[in-house]
Parts: C-alpha cells; sequence; structure tokens
C-alpha cells in the first residue's frame, strides 16, 4: 500500500512540475516574451526575391531612413508582409505616402498584401519601409540587412544598399519612364 | 509629301502629349509674393528680393522628411540639369526649399543641404514668417504632433512646386510625378511665354 502511494506521490509531483512549466515556459513565450521570441532562429520563406533594395543615405541628424524594393512572390498563394526587422536599425514601418486634395501625408500601413506570381514594388511617393534609430552613420556604399516577416512568421531576408539620396529616386524614375 | 505632313503632325501630337503629362496649373493672373524675412543654411538672410531676378522652384517640406522631400529635391535637380540644355544659364531657376519645422529643421539645415550635393538653398526661421510666406504661396503644412513628447512626428504639407517668376509674382504650379524631361520642357516652354499647352 505504502509503495503503491510512493509512486503515485511522484507521479503526481512530476505532473504538478510539467503543468508548472507549461504555464511559465508554454505558449505565452512564444508571443509576449520578444527577447525569448529574438534568440529563435526564424524560418526563411522560399520562392520570394528581393531586387532594387535601396536606402538614400539619411542626412545628419536625420534618425530615419526610407528604402525601396521590389519584393517578387513567386509562390502560388497570396501572402501578407506584416512586420519589417533590421538589425541596424530600433524599429521599422511599412509607410505609404498619399496625396489627397494637394496635400503629402504619410500613414503607416498594418499588412501588405503581395498577390501570387506578382512583384510588389515598395518607389518614392508610393510604399516604402521606413526604418528608425539607427545602431551607427550610414553614408552611400554602405549595406545593412533586412527581415520582410510575413503573417506566418516566416522570413524574407534582404540586404538593402545605402546610396546616395538622389540616385534611387532618379533609377525609380528612369524605370517609370520606361514603362 | 502627305505621309511627311501626317508625320510632323503626329509628331506634334505626341510632343503634346508628353507636355500635358506635366500636372501643372497656369495661373491666368501672376500673384506677387507677400514680404517675408527667413534665413538660409549659411545663415544668410532670405527675403522677397532673393526672389527677384531669377527664376524660382520653391518647394514646401521638412528635414525629417524620408520620402516626398528628398524625391522632389533630387527631381529638382534633374529638371534643372535638363532645362540646362534648353535655356540660357541667367534663365535656369534656382530651387528653394522651405523647411516648415524649424524646432527640428534650423539646427539641420545647413547639414541637410550639404548632405544632398546638388544645388538648392533652403530657408527656414520664424513661424510667423514661414506662414507669411506659405499663404503667400497658397500653401499648407500641418505638424502631426501626437503630444509634447512626440519627436517622431510626421508634417502633411503640400506637394506641388510653386514657379516663381523674376519680378517675384507666382506665375504657376507643378505637381508631382515631377519627370525631369517632361517638367523641364513644361518650364523651359512657360518661361518664354508659350503656354499653349496647358
Amino acid at each position: 500500500m505504502f509503495h503503491v502511494s510512493k509512486h503515485w506521490l511522484a507521479a503526481m509531483a512530476w505532473t504538478i512540475a510539467m503543468l508548472v512549466l507549461a504555464i511559465t515556459h508554454g505558449p505565452a513565450s512564444a508571443g509576449s516574451d520578444h527577447s525569448n521570441e529574438k534568440k529563435m532562429q526564424p524560418i526563411e520563406a522560399s520562392g520570394f526575391t528581393v531586387t532594387w533594395a535601396k536606402s538614400p543615405a539619411p542626412a545628419p541628424g536625420v534618425n530615419s531612413a526610407a528604402v525601396y524594393l521590389m519584393l517578387e512572390n513567386g509562390t502560388e498563394k497570396d501572402v501578407q508582409l506584416v512586420a519589417v526587422e533590421s538589425d541596424a536599425f530600433v524599429m521599422g514601418h511599412i509607410h505609404k505616402t498619399s496625396m489627397t486634395d494637394g496635400l503629402m501625408s504619410m500613414a503607416p500601413v498594418a499588412q501588405l498584401t503581395v498577390p501570387a506570381s506578382k512583384t510588389v514594388t515598395l518607389e518614392p511617393n508610393g510604399l516604402h519601409i521606413m526604418l528608425m534609430g539607427p545602431k551607427h552613420k550610414f553614408t552611400a556604399g554602405d549595406q545593412f540587412p533586412l527581415s520582410l516577416v510575413l503573417d506566418n512568421s516566416h522570413h524574407i531576408k534582404a540586404v538593402v544598399n545605402v546610396v546616395k539620396p538622389g540616385d534611387v529616386l532618379l533609377h525609380g524614375h528612369a524605370d517609370k519612364m520606361m514603362n | 509629301m502627305l505621309r511627311s505632313i501626317l508625320f510632323i503632325l503626329l509628331l506634334g501630337l505626341s510632343v503634346g502629349a508628353k507636355a500635358q503629362s506635366v500636372n501643372g496649373v497656369i495661373l491666368e493672373e501672376a500673384v506677387p509674393v507677400r514680404e517675408f524675412t527667413l534665413t538660409t543654411q549659411s545663415g544668410s538672410t532670405f527675403t522677397k528680393s532673393q526672389l527677384k531676378e531669377r527664376w524660382t522652384l520653391l518647394f514646401l517640406g521638412f528635414t525629417h522628411c524620408p520620402d516626398v522631400c528628398p524625391f522632389t529635391l533630387a527631381n529638382l535637380e534633374a529638371v534643372r540639369t535638363e532645362l540646362s540644355q534648353l535655356v540660357s544659364p541667367n534663365k535656369l531657376p534656382q530651387v528653394v526649399f522651405l523647411a516648415v519645422d524649424p524646432d527640428r529643421d534650423t539646427e539641420l539645415l545647413q547639414e541637410y543641404v550639404k548632405h544632398f550635393g546638388i544645388s538648392f538653398t533652403g530657408i527656414t526661421g520664424q513661424r510667423a514668417e514661414i506662414d507669411k510666406l506659405v499663404e503667400s504661396i497658397d500653401g499648407f503644412y500641418r505638424l502631426e504632433k501626437a503630444g509634447p513628447d512626440d519627436e517622431a512626428y510626421d508634417v502633411t504639407h503640400s506637394a506641388a512646386v510653386t514657379v516663381i517668376n523674376p519680378e517675384g509674382e507666382i506665375t504657376a504650379k507643378i505637381s508631382p510625378p515631377f519627370h525631369p524631361f517632361n517638367t523641364a520642357n513644361y518650364l523651359a516652354r512657360h518661361m518664354r511665354g508659350l503656354d499653349v499647352m496647358n
């Protein structure tokens, strides 16, 4: 009797310990604990191509930088771009510049649809990625990493080329002129 | 012969179509700019006198503007380059960037202008003086500050470039996109008084 009871107690203790572990380190750690999330290696999304990723060097004293790029979705599924991250900046957002009644304003875009087999272009006076809080000074010729986060938490990695303020714009313009 | 005439007509139409692709409005009557006193990036005084004896392209913006302002300034420089092929050097317009967010712009303006490495004058100053010029060009801006501690705010502002003649009068407005080639052709015609395409 005593023997059985000892085993039963051990089993109970183990169950309680597992329950405590599940509560303290279980699902809550996946989303709410940002430091734990950062340590997890993100899954790289396949079937996507980033080209033309450029950022005009911000003027001294300006703590934000715009990134322009073309994102091709080579898969057969529409995806949503929900966040942007870069180790070189404190934070990033997707922004849209729009003109209403002759006024230019910027608004955040919560999620951006990249349709299956289509390319979304982020270019001046339209969509751009706005990165804030550079961790060091950037000049033309530098590069920094960028991660585009999809709604399934998969990441699309890109390398952004820092260019002179006018360069990206005029090339973009040339592309537009050819269309 | 008929073919040649048709070709010339078609060529004329295509050039016309290009000129029309500029979102420009020519004022029926030129409007004089009011007196104002602002300061350039190098600290010199900039008044209505600096708008005289040359053509001016005036653009309103702010130094923390990440998208529209660098795009417009770079394009206006490209317009100037295109224009240099079309007009004599004394007709080449100066580009003036009116920075409407003096709390952040005043300190940065000199470095901001230098950073672009292109030819334009940055001006800013007292809010009341900025507002005089903004009203004068029928422009608008609004600081989108969420609160007194918000330092990363956006500024909603007029997108148009104001064209000012050598008498200090507003003669036209151009809205984006500022395609360098088309805008230069449009301005060259405008400065010659050939506004038939408008």
